[in-house]
């Protein structure tokens, strides 16, 4: 197990096989009884849990038997709604048939894979441990272990990468016929192995407009095979939508529990400490490991369900806004949206403001206009 | 006692020069048995303040004469020998830095030997640092320099040689007594502007002002008069007594003559008064200091400054930057030029924008400066090449040494302007010094330059230039801005043309992508504070037409290659 080349998450080593099993069991441990202080709030708000999404990288590290437990215990602790959305993040050659099956079993709903790139060279690249035959094997597994609603995550303008290459990896892709698609477009982030590569020069970008290309091919290809664009860098099948993430483009409320987890309840964003050791002490001794919250006003709060919701294609309507807030979105944001529109970047489709596809590879220069 | 105990402005101390002269003084019991009081005053080195040292000279019977035993003798160093020998001043030369690995005490020696012919045993050989050598020093001008020849019985005359505002008592001049006495509470009368004040305090620097009763012939030290105007008690003016009046004021000197005009525009356009305000407080104590209001199509409400030269100019912007926390927006530096109209009308401009039509000029003349350029020897082609290529004319060259070489140009005071200095250094590796002296305006093939973004003239962008680097100069502009201004949502064709013809052009692509590749619920507060930063960005640059610039756009006119 490595870290990629590219990641930037808050993750962490541990030391040797026998330690890191004691670690995440304490650290699962702590987790769960964020989780139980947290499931008590929820109770009292007689709120119902729609969709968990087990993620930040790749839980299905966990030993079978730690991960059945915390998804079981979960499912315990919180009112979780029939038809909820259970999803659970892998990495190919982390997930085995036993694994899958014992996810599926215990009631998750949705997998996601993180596949990048079916071209070895590339995945090298980047630093992943896997190669394109896993990522493929890995599909077919979860299949088998009965997901029915399966992501997988992809990245291009990758340094080296070609148009063709890109167009290899999607026409595979939509092959294996997922439900959903992640394409994002590599971010280089400061002090990465690969972000230190290229700024030494052993590694050049991918141009500019390479990238804006193979964005528009992704959009154009996937959309020809059926995908919905539904989100800047999201495609996915009729009714395949991704509902937690919707959660988080609409902003409203969510729970996150582990460390550096963040939540958003109350128009107020918790943030927990982001080291484990540290998340796992102020748990243990406090019950709670928030080390920053801040708080939105009403402003703050319509401004970011505009700059949230316009990430996805539907955009935000007029009278949602309206009934959320009590004011019309033209009112509240009439100048953000006029520059929006003159510039070509946002569009009003019937009572629904949306970016323009020319507006999506540029929607940060519309955004910021409602801040 | 901290170092530098006389640099006391932070720019000072920070860059280790001296912008303002100060004057201290101090009682040295010799050896001899004598107490012996020095008035002394520390003044700049650089050639932007030679006026400092000048009127400082003007003040005193002797100059010490302080060269690095290392450096060896600068161009600034000759220019302020040669200020001293002008004013009959005994001269004490000492070398110092002797303490330095890299010192050659006796290679200056002989370079200053051949240059003023001083007798060798003249010199003093001294360390600041181990004191080596300080002791001499104070014996030297004890017995070396004449004391003061004023007359205490006649009719008082008193050079102010400096001034600084006091918000509590008003101006306070710096003087030297040359005959007569001041008093506490006698009146006095300024003679170059014929007014009457009350003198309110009178003291001697020690180095802080040390309050007195009186301050006879011979003594330098302050008065303060309950003068507000700083304008009213300027620098070389003679203070005499009200009621016994001296006959003719002392001889002045040259007054401090702006060389080099610039813009100064507040980044946020609400804060033009403040700019007023902090200039006018900075006039204060720096009368060399010009500014008027002017106006611009891109920058809006600012003010035209003149300054002495580059370093004066560097120094009055970062005070305001620092001390007055204003944000600026400062356009390429201009000589001033005189133009003759076709009508024989002369006018001199300090900016581009003033310039006439050109049907209306009959020709266009520009400051030159003799240039005076100190190198070793093995540089002498590389500067002349510099000098060459900057419209030099060649004067003359000496070798100073066998390995050291006087070089002396007249050169257009615009080309000093453009980065000369930084080239300069680096093309002697850094030990070419450099000195200049205005010696009037002569007639050159001067065209306007102008800018063009997005179609639209940029009037702060425009620069006059010879013709012949017309060319040249506005492909390099355009291709420095081109670099600078960042991709708006369109294209941005960037011109440069003289009059309509256009000369150069670049473009500016269209930007294609600003965009965030994951949003997920960890991500909200992160990258809302990131769309902040980018729209803080925007809000630092100023909007010209539908193109947005940044202010180092408008100073990309003077750092091109």
């Amino acid at each position: 197990m490595k870290k990629c080349d590219y990641c930037d998450f808050n993750s962490y080593a541990i030391g040797s096989v026998n330690e890191s099993e004691k670690a995440l069991c304490r650290y699962i441990e702590a987790l769960l009884e964020e989780a139980r202080i947290q499931s008590e709030a929820v109770t009292e708000l007689g709120a119902q849990v729609s969709t968990v999404y087990l993620g930040g990288g790749t839980p299905t590290y966990l030993p079978e038997i730690l991960l059945s437990s915390l998804l079981t215990e979960v499912f315990r602790l919180f009112p979780i709604a029939d038809n909820a959305e259970i999803t659970v993040e892998s990495n190919p050659g982390t997930a085995t048939y036993r694994k899958l099956r014992c996810l599926r079993d215990i009631g998750a709903t949705r997998l996601s894979i993180g596949v990048q790139s079916l071209n070895d060279s590339l995945l090298a690249r980047l630093g992943r441990v896997h190669s394109a035959s896993d990522s493929i094997q890995t599909f077919h597994l979860a299949r088998e272990a009965g997901f029915d609603n399966i992501n997988i995550d992809l990245i291009y303008a990758i340094p080296g990468q070609t148009m063709d290459d890109w167009e290899e990896t999607l026409d595979s892709v939509i092959g294996l016929r997922p439900e959903h698609i992640s394409a994002y477009g590599l971010m280089l982030e400061e002090g990465t192995p690969l972000w230190r590569k290229v700024k030494s020069g052993t590694l050049a970008v991918c141009d500019e407009d390479l990238e804006i290309d193979m964005y528009y091919s992704a959009k154009e290809k996937l959309s020809l095979a059926g995908y919905q664009h539904y989100e800047i860098s999201n495609f996915a099948l009729l009714g395949y939508e991704c509902r937690h993430n919707i959660i988080y483009w609409r902003l409203e409320p969510y729970i996150g529990l582990g460390a550096g987890a963040h939540s958003y309840v109350k128009r107020e964003i918790r943030s927990n400490l982001a080291h484990p050791q540290d998340y796992l002490r102020s748990i243990k001794s406090v019950g709670s490991s928030v080390c920053e919250r801040e708080v939105f006003s009403k402003a703050d709060e319509m401004s970011t369900v505009m700059i949230l919701g316009l990430r996805m294609t539907c955009g935000v309507g007029e009278s949602e806004f309206h009934r959320r807030f009590g004011i019309s979105m033209r009112d509240a944001f009439g100048e953000a949206i006029a520059k929006g529109v003159a510039n070509g970047l946002l569009k009003w489709d019937g009572d629904r403001l949306k970016l323009t596809r020319y507006g999506l590879m540029l929607s940060n220069e519309a955004m910021q206009e409602f801040l | 006692m901290t170092d530098q105990v006389l640099d006391s402005m932070d720019l000072e101390r920070e860059r280790g020069i001296t912008i303002k002269a100060k004057a201290v003084r101090l009682t040295y019991k010799s050896p001899d048995g004598n107490e012996y009081i020095f008035n002394l005053i520390d003044t700049p080195g650089h050639v932007d303040f030679g006026y400092e040292v000048s009127r400082s000279l003007a003040a005193c019977e002797g100059a010490v004469l302080v060269v690095d035993a290392s450096q060896g003798i600068e161009a600034q160093t000759l220019a302020n020998l040669y200020l001293a020998v002008e004013n009959d001043l005994v001269i004490i030369p000492v070398i110092n830095k002797i303490d330095l690995p890299n010192a050659d005490p006796e290679r200056v020696r002989r370079e200053l030997q051949d240059i003023v012919g001083f007798s060798p045993d003249e010199f003093i050989f001294a360390s600041a640092k181990t004191g080596q050598g300080v002791q001499e020093i104070l014996e030297a001008i004890a017995h070396r320099v004449p004391p003061p020849s004023g007359d205490s019985e006649a009719p008082l005359k008193a050079l102010i040689f400096d001034s600084h505002f006091d918000p509590y008592r008003g101006v306070i001049a710096y003087t030297r007594v040359v005959d007569g006495h001041l008093t506490c509470g006698m009146r006095i009368k300024l003679m170059a502007i014929d007014k009457e004040f009350e003198v309110t305090e009178l003291g001697v620097f020690k180095p802080h002002m040390d309050e007195t009763r009186s301050l006879s012939a011979g003594e330098v030290g302050y008065v303060a008069a309950g003068v507000k105007n700083v304008q009213d008690m300027h620098v070389g003016d003679t203070i005499t007594s009200a009621e016994f009046s001296a006959d003719a004021p002392l001889p002045g000197y040259r007054q401090a003559r702006p060389m080099v005009f610039c813009g100064l525009y507040p980044a946020d356009t609400c804060r033009y008064e403040d700019i007023r305000d902090a200039l006018t407080k900075l006039r204060l104590n720096d009368a060399s200091l010009k500014f008027e209001p002017e106006t611009s199509v891109a920058l809006g409400f600012g003010f035209r400054c003149g300054f002495l030269g580059l370093l004066h100019m560097d120094i009055i912007q970062e005070r305001l930057e620092r001390e007055f926390d204003l944000n600026l927006i400062t356009t390429a530096p201009t000589v001033v030029y005189q133009v003759e109209k076709t009508s024989g009308e002369m006018v001199e401009i300090d900016s581009p924008a003033k310039l006439p039509p050109a049907s209306k000029i009959q020709a266009i003349l520009e400051p030159y400066v003799q240039a005076v350029i100190i190198t070793p020897s093995d540089y002498i082609g590389p500067v002349m090449e510099l000098c060459q290529e900057r419209r030099g004319e060649y004067k003359n060259m000496e070798y100073l040494s066998e390995s050291r070489v006087r070089i002396v140009y007249n050169l257009p005071l615009s080309e000093i302007l453009l980065d000369f200095f930084d080239r300069l250094k680096s093309r002697t590796r850094g030990y070419a010094s450099l000195d200049y002296d205005y010696i009037g305006h002569f007639e050159s093939d001067l065209v306007k330059l102008d800018i063009l973004l997005n179609d639209m003239p940029v009037d702060a962008l425009s620069c006059m230039i010879h013709r012949e680097k017309a060319q040249e100069r506005g492909r390099q502009l355009v291709e420095k801005l081109r670099e600078t201004i960042p991709r708006q949502l369109f294209d941005v064709p960037i011109q440069a043309a003289i009059g309509s013809q256009v000369i150069a052009r670049e473009t500016v692509r269209a930007m294609r992508k600003n965009v965030l590749q994951k949003c997920y619920g960890g991500d909200v507060s992160r990258k809302r504070k990131l769309l902040e930063k980018q729209r803080e960005g925007k809000r630092r640059m100023k909007q010209l037409g539908n193109v947005e610039i940044p202010q180092e756009a408008f100073m990309a006119v003077l750092k091109v290659d």
